[in-house]
């Protein structure tokens, strides 16, 4: 395999596929490991792959190595206590390309904005899942409401962010 | 359920994937989903991708109302004092250390110059007694005023603390310093 085309590969997919095993493993070292993997896959058979393809099958492979970590060690105890999101460290760090960077900080400027069209209530459901980390059951006792009010909450408050992202 | 529902369903699912919001049975059903939809892979990775934003940007907002309240509150401290005020606690303060200052340095010295007679004596306590106010020089007692504590009682006074309330001005702005030294027996005697 080219390791021009590899290194293209990863420049393109190697964030996303990365989010994509964190979600799965919940763990950065492993989640790494699995994404190193993943790409050497990708260098000995990626010949056979065609480009317009590649995407699909990285996450394809990357789930497949994921699978194989969680079998192999005991991870399939999951860790609760983790917010996925936040276990890419370097998501906003320095450590980040600076392209790379620049474009989440201008979409975070964008989520900002568009966390501004949420409803007070959206907002507070919002923050309290993925700012504060707390589920949904403890949100709903939090704020003594009845958990389908505050899943209806969340889920119509992702929808406008989508939206409001899209525009 | 219409193709826009269904995107809808997919992205409401992949959150609760990713915020490990759903049961094993759940769970267990959509990974299987992700072995070959890749669609359901792009909806994780968006979720994530979102939350990560959304995380990101609440804890700037947050930290930007941090910052704020911090200035506001140091804007508080600085003009609860105006000028004048705090130009006179200031000269407060100091004179009140420079006062505490000399009547340690007087104590000490005192003491220092008493010492071989105070260690051959019967340990009787003498109150040294000054007043000042924030205004004046300390005024310390004079040597001939000094009071054997033991001989207050036998001259009359109940107790020291009689002595002191005897001793003390009226004057409400006035302010007190006791110490307890040792003295040695000649000044009791001298005393009496």
């Amino acid at each position: 395999m080219d390791p021009a085309l590899v290194q293209t590969a990863y420049e393109d997919h190697a964030t996303d596929l990365k989010r994509y095993l964190l979600s799965i493993l919940r763990d950065d070292a492993t989640s790494e490991d699995a994404l190193q993997d993943t790409f050497e896959t990708f260098m000995q058979k990626g010949d056979s792959v065609a480009i317009k393809s590649t995407r699909a099958w990285l996450f394809r492979v990357a789930y497949q190595k994921a699978m194989l970590v969680k079998r192999k060690s005991a991870m399939r105890t999951r860790n609760h206590e983790k917010i996925a999101w936040r276990l890419q460290s370097t998501q906003f760090d320095e450590t980040e390309s600076a392209e790379s960077s620049t474009i989440l900080r201008e979409d975070s400027a964008r989520v900002t904005d568009a966390l501004g069209a949420l409803s007070e209530n959206q907002k507070t459901v919002v923050k309290m899942r993925i700012h504060d980390g707390l589920k949904f059951r403890e949100i709903a006792e939090e704020l003594n409401l009845p958990l389908g009010t505050v899943l209806t909450r969340m889920r119509s408050a992702l929808q406008k962010l989508r939206n409001e992202l899209e525009k | 359920m219409n193709t826009s529902d269904q995107l809808e369903e997919l992205d409401w699912l992949a959150f609760q994937y990713v915020a490990d919001e759903l049961d094993d049975v759940e769970r267990a059903a959509f990974e299987l989903r992700l072995e070959e939809d890749t669609a359901a892979c792009e909806a994780v990775v968006s979720a994530m991708k979102l939350a990560q934003a959304v995380d990101y940007s609440l804890g700037t907002e947050l930290k930007k109302d941090g910052t704020t309240l911090e200035a506001v509150d140091r804007e508080i401290r600085s003009t609860s004092q105006s000028p004048a005020t705090a130009n006179h606690s200031s000269f407060g303060l100091t004179a009140a250390f420079s006062i505490a200052a000399t009547i340690a340095a007087a104590i000490c010295g005192w003491w220092l110059i008493n010492q071989p007679a105070a260690n051959s004596s019967d340990n009787h306590g003498t109150v040294a007694i000054a007043w000042a106010d924030s205004g004046e020089d300390t005024n310390w007692a004079s040597s001939a005023d000094l009071i054997v504590a033991d001989e207050l009682q036998s001259a009359g006074y109940e107790s020291i603390q009689d002595a002191e309330d005897d001793l003390l001005l009226d004057s409400d702005d006035e302010w007190l310093l006791v110490a307890l030294v040792d003295i040695e027996d000649t000044n009791s005697e001298s005393m009496e």
